[in-house]
């Protein structure tokens, strides 16, 4: 599929070296080109690109299609899963799809409530029923067995086990945060492979919340990838820090941003001291870049945070 | 207590606008615990309808009823000789009561007056909250005696989803508190943090709704 | 309450309704409605206006009342603390309900007083009755005009 390595993030993980994966959301439409679009931008980039499932509880092009299209244009996907939609009859025959479609990666997560509908900005559909049959955590143990056993939730057994790279989400800043390691712990023991957090901008709180996973041995068991996003105004950070829960951005970041003359530059400039604050935390096995609707700037980002060119990790005989 | 909202008043002035007699059927338990189906409600309501129907120029005859309980027939029959003189039944109660009147006349509709929503507590004067959603395995036991399953908006069984807020408030609501925050303060005043530590399993929602409808046969209670 | 939503048998201009802890005089009210020739008033003088309850005050309407006036106590003289907040909220309910069948909600209305004379109730009633009936006319105006 025209060099697509749909495991890549597996094998860059377990050769040991430092991960990168992005995020493309897909439109709000049909058409493929806009995915191709953004495809072709970011190829070669990352080792993974996420792509969301109806986040923010908005209509989008599903995330097995447009993982599909990322896999046509040469882009390793992570497909990812919320329970807000699907039971786990349907997530089972989604994975299932998209393994037959070469998808090989896959990020569990519970999903943004109905009511989120892109934090107001759309109508979205509050009115809709939400299914949460399981939660993030009980989805990873069931597609864990789809993927090591072969076997089903409700315990039968299909043709052949699904052999995908599970991963999932962590908000380490969120109250109560005296369980948010332990809520990572569940999550690995459950099946997560690796880890992509919420955005850091605060590096001394998350190295801390990183020093007790490694503490309890789960930097060892699953790959960490703390989560930076662009920086484009000191308004767009203090509204992460009002209403994101679980970002926190000190006070100084946001004047710092407020003051500069160049907002795009300044932008960059924090992205890049997170990307090195971050990196040098023992325990963080890569990065995940975001730039929230400006994807553009993610070239760039990655050109100067000195991540590219991605590294060339042989690809095994039995990736067929 | 099983709690219901007031319908909107032009579903039942569109559907009582049809007859010219209408009984309103208050029920005194849960339905008067939440002020929506008790005698104050009833007699608000008859007058509300009354004037509305009046004014539209097509006049119906309301004719209030309390029934002490809607969703046991012997309370039913009480009141069967008011309910034979009407044309049609606004019923008050909850989804329960309103059936049982509804089966009890196979020619009578029977319309609801509110909408049954939730199994609440009530917290204070004119507030209720959520506490149990009937999903038929109850895992009290394991939460410390809050229920996620009707407190979270998520009904997660693992822990607290990301977006709790720093407050401790639910991002769904910010009037709710997480639910989850007030688990593992719980867990944590107790010393029994990792008991919330073992991943619990998807659960078995059969014994609820979802397990088709229910249907209990207890034959040590039957004659 | 009951009794005399019961003796309300007809259809007056105005029903009345005050707290006793507010109303100076209350002897002249009788002689103060009755001067009033123009429009029937209906007085009731009241324990605490929290004693009315929003059936009370529909089955009045509903019984031929044009217009209600409630006159309350301000929030900080209510001698059971929260009862003149809580009918404030229930004329608000009661209202609401009338907009919800097309009514005018100003055929109810609160008024808060320290302190009233009966001669200063019945321009209130007045006034209310003045208002219950603005929107009826300017209904009828745009049923006309369409």
């Amino acid at each position: 599929m025209n060099g697509a390595d749909a495991g890549r993030l597996k094998r860059v993980l377990e050769a040991g070296a430092f991960a990168v994966t992005m995020e493309v959301g897909p439109p709000r439409g049909g058409d493929p080109e806009a995915v191709r679009a953004k495809a072709r931008l970011l190829k070669g980039l990352a080792d993974g690109f996420n792509v969301t499932d109806n986040q923010t509880a908005v209509v989008r092009m599903s995330s097995i299609a447009a993982s599909r299209i990322l896999l046509e244009e040469g882009l390793p996907p992570i497909m990812q899963m919320t329970c807000r939609d699907r039971n786990r009859i349907a997530l089972q025959s989604d994975l299932l799809g998209a393994w037959a479609l070469g998808i090989r990666t896959c990020l569990c997560l519970s999903g943004d409530h109905q009511k989120a509908g892109a934090g107001g900005k759309l109508q979205g559909h509050p009115g809709a029923r939400n299914v949460f049959d399981v939660d993030s955590v009980q989805l990873l143990r069931i597609l864990r067995a789809l993927s090591d056993q072969g076997i089903q939730a409700g315990g039968d057994a299909i043709d052949k086990p699904v052999p995908m790279l599970l991963g999932a989400a962590w908000t380490p800043l969120a109250p109560p945060e005296a369980f948010r390691v332990l809520r990572l712990e569940k999550k690995i023991r459950a099946g997560a492979d690796f880890i992509q957090t919420q955005a850091v901008y605060d590096v001394p709180r998350f190295a801390k919340a990183i020093a007790r996973a490694r503490e309890r041995g789960l930097t060892e068991k699953a790959a960490i990838l703390p989560g930076v996003i662009v920086p484009r105004s000191a308004g767009m950070l203090r509204y992460m820090h009002n209403n994101v829960p679980g970002i926190q951005v000190p006070d100084e970041m946001i004047a710092r941003m407020k003051d500069a003359s160049d907002k795009r530059e300044e932008g960059f400039l924090i992205a890049l001291e997170l990307i090195e604050a971050v990196r040098a935390i023992p325990g963080v096995r890569g990065i995940h870049l975001q730039a929230i609707e400006a994807e553009e700037l993610l070239p760039e980002l990655a050109e100067r945070a000195g991540l590219l060119p991605r590294p060339e990790i042989p690809r095994e005989a039995e990736e067929a | 207590m099983i709690f219901a909202e007031r319908k909107p008043v032009e579903e039942l002035i569109e559907f009582a606008g049809r007859y010219k007699r209408v009984a309103v059927a208050g029920c005194a338990t849960c339905v008067a615990e939440c002020a929506v189906g008790g005698e104050e409600e009833v007699r608000a309501l008859v007058a509300l309808l009354g004037m509305a129907l009046r004014r539209k120029g097509t006049p119906v005859t309301f004719v209030p009823v309390m029934l002490e309980r809607q969703c046991e027939r012997e309370f039913i029959e009480g009141a069967v000789e008011t309910l034979e003189g009407v044309e049609a039944v606004i019923s008050l109660a909850c989804g329960i009561g309103a059936q049982a009147l509804a089966e009890r006349f196979d020619m009578k509709p029977v319309f609801p007056g509110v909408n049954t929503s939730a199994l609440v507590i009530r917290e204070d004067d004119g507030l209720w909250e959520s506490r149990c959603a009937a999903c038929g395995d109850c895992v009290l036991g394991e939460t410390f005696g809050l229920c996620p399953i009707a407190r979270c908006a998520k009904g997660l069984l693992n822990g607290p989803c990301g977006g709790t807020r720093e407050n401790g408030k639910c991002e769904v609501n910010e009037e709710m508190d997480c639910i989850w925050t007030k688990i593992v303060e719980r867990a944590e005043a107790r010393g029994e943090l990792d008991a919330l530590t073992e991943v619990a399993l998807p659960r078995d929602w059969s014994n609820s709704r979802h397990g088709g409808q229910k249907r209990v046969v207890r034959e040590e209670l039957q004659r | 309450m009951e009794k005399f939503i019961a003796s309300c048998e007809k259809s007056y201009d105005v029903v009345l309704l005050c707290c006793r802890r507010c109303l100076l005089n209350a002897e002249e009210l009788t002689e103060a409605v009755e001067r009033e020739t123009a429009l029937s008033i209906k007085p009731f003088i009241l324990p605490c206006s929290s004693r009315v309850h929003p059936s009370h005050l529909l089955r009045l309407l509903e019984r031929g009342a044009k217009a209600i006036e409630f006159v309350a106590c301000l929030e900080t003289n209510c001698q059971l603390l929260l009862g003149s907040r809580r009918v404030e909220r229930r004329v608000q309910y009661v209202q609401d309900l009338l907009t919800e069948i097309n009514e005018n909600p100003e055929r109810l209305g609160l008024t808060r007083r320290q302190s009233i004379t009966p001669a200063e109730l019945v321009e209130l009633a007045k006034e209310r009755l003045a208002k219950s009936r603005d929107v009826f006319t300017l209904e009828v105006k745009d049923a006309d005009s369409v």
